[in-house]
């Protein structure tokens, strides 16, 4: 046995763990040493005062937000899902070029020869960008605005939901027209400084190019140094805490980006808000991760919730999307 | 009735149990898990992180771990010992990254003035402890906060498994891969510095 005086058995004596023998002597000694006395009693009040205080309870809700998290991360995706992933490998920007080939080709052939030419057609495109775009519902805040003045505007045909898929962006245009049917009198696309500038695949940016800030004083707050897509995006959030600010940066991150305080243009720090009731903050994100940001945005805006990870990543090039941050007052932590 | 037989059923419920279900794709049993670890494994982040929003993102972080590999656990240790251990280790990570991008600055209560290991302890709210003096339950927590800042990591981390966390020695020396009367001896440091720390600013006595 240990020396009963050693003073790592005034410990052990007191979690329990010595033998039913070295109990025996180290009470003995205790008997015996004042000292070795006060000594226990120190560590003893020590110990229990540690037990009292040192536990602390999660916060409310803790458990569900914890479920959520593996429901957004780490649950298989449902039939939808899965639905829809199969649906963006279709090479939906060719078959929208043929269907549009084929819808020229159609009006091309049937109209009168003695009918003069109009230009309507360009203002329905562009109506077309704007207007397939649905609300985000986000709150107090239009989605994409039309263009200020897009000239001429990019060929666009009809599109669903998310938008990207359908839309025929101008390098595309320009590149199938000559092969699929040198007949066509298709409008001369406006060169897209994003996707020419990025050399990325243009369709995050040509939806961007083609749209204007909601907002103008929000114009100065999305260069990030991409000519063309200023702002391009606007939402406005109405977040409880600085949660909602950790989720956005966080949803930046995953998009290949950051979160960028409006006021400083450098990366957000999340203590600056600490005493805000406002912020302005520019979200950085990959140009062909603008669809996929836009709809984990709608989840945080309505769900106040972070999007799936698998929404969220791959691709490259880079997109700014301005947020308007209300904090409530005095709701910061 | 019969709730109070499943409450009672699923309180004695083994660790090894639940795995087992999880495993065969019943997810409540991991939602038990949870509900029978979250206390501790948040007491610990916090206790390390000294931040409410930072302890819960590294407590999530470390339950969602355990949802990733709960699947292959093989029981080689004791599920605990596991859960501790990552969580003691997401916190340490999370307290190298923090103080990398400088976002842990902080203050200890308890640091000398000066820097000086010997020079006069800063003065905050209780700074004279006497008979009549009483301190409340944040107050209390604070003191204590302080107190562990003050330790080595070494000691820290083993009392907050120890006395936080009411792990035995056994469990603390498979985690921390130590011979037990190593963690004995380390256990019974930490605590008398603890104790040293503690008594400098206040009568535990007077802790209501």
């Amino acid at each position: 046995m240990t020396d009963p005086r050693a003073p790592e058995n005034l410990s052990a004596l007191l979690d329990g763990e010595l033998d039913p023998d070295e109990v025996e002597a180290v009470e003995r000694a205790l008997r015996e040493d004042p000292a070795l006395r006060a000594e226990l009693h120190a560590l003893q009040e020590a110990m229990e005062f540690t037990r009292e205080h040192g536990p602390v309870e999660p916060p409310a809700g803790f458990a569900e937000r914890l479920n959520a998290r593996i429901d957004a991360e780490l649950a298989p995706p449902s039939l939808w899902e899965r639905l829809r992933d199969a649906l963006r490998q279709l090479p939906w920007e060719g078959l929208a070029l043929a269907a549009a080939g084929a819808l020229v080709l159609f009006f091309v052939q049937s109209a009168p020869k003695q009918t003069p030419a109009t230009t309507g057609g360009d203002d329905a495109g562009v109506d077309a960008v704007a207007q397939g775009r649905p609300e985000l519902g986000v709150e107090g805040a239009p989605a994409l605005a039309p263009a200020a003045a897009p000239s001429p505007p990019p060929t666009a045909l009809a599109q669903g939901p998310e938008a990207g898929p359908a839309v025929a962006t101008p390098d595309a245009v320009a590149q199938a027209r000559p092969r699929s049917n040198p007949s066509l009198r298709l409008p001369d696309p406006a060169p897209s400084d994003a996707a020419s500038e990025s050399g990325q695949d243009g369709l995050a940016s040509a939806e961007l190019s083609a749209a204007a800030p909601a907002d103008p004083t929000r114009g100065s707050l999305g260069a990030g140094g991409q000519k063309g897509l200023d702002a391009a995006m606007s939402y406005r959030l109405r977040a409880s805490d600085k949660r909602v600010l950790s989720q956005l940066s966080e949803l930046a991150r995953l998009n290949g980006g950051q979160l960028i305080d409006a006021s400083t243009g450098e990366a957000m720090d999340l203590r600056a808000f600490d005493s805000a009731t406002q912020a302005q903050v520019v979200m950085r994100v990959r140009a062909d991760r603008v669809t996929a940001a836009t709809t984990a945005l709608r989840r945080l805006g309505e769900l106040d919730y972070l999007a799936r990870r698998d929404d969220l990543l791959y691709g490259s090039g880079a997109v700014d999307v301005a947020i308007d941050v209300q904090l409530s007052e005095g709701s910061t932590r | 009735m019969f709730a109070t037989l499943l409450a009672m059923t699923l309180g004695v419920t083994s660790d090894e149990e639940l795995v087992r279900r999880f495993g065969s794709g019943d997810r409540s049993a991991f939602s038990e898990l949870v509900r029978r670890y979250q206390s501790r494994v948040y007491s610990l982040c916090f206790r390390w992180l000294r931040d409410p929003a930072k302890a819960e993102e590294v407590a999530q972080d470390v339950f969602i771990a355990l949802y990733k590999s709960l699947a292959d656990f093989r029981g080689e240790s004791k599920l605990s010992t596991w859960i501790f251990r990552v969580a003691t280790n997401h916190c340490k990570n999370r307290l190298v990254y923090g103080n990398r991008r400088r976002e842990d600055r902080h203050e200890s209560i308890d640091a000398p003035v000066g820097g000086d290991d010997d020079g006069p302890v800063k003065q905050y709210a209780i700074d004279a402890p006497g008979p009549d003096a009483s301190i409340n339950r944040a107050e209390a927590s604070k003191l204590l906060q302080a107190a562990l800042d003050a330790l080595d990591e070494d000691q820290r981390e083993i009392v907050l498994l120890r006395d936080v966390d009411d792990l035995s020695y056994e469990e603390i020396a498979e985690l921390l891969q130590l011979p037990k009367g190593t963690v004995k001896s380390r256990l019974h440091r930490a605590r008398a510095e603890l104790a040293r720390r503690l008594s400098r600013k206040v009568g535990l006595e007077d802790v209501v």
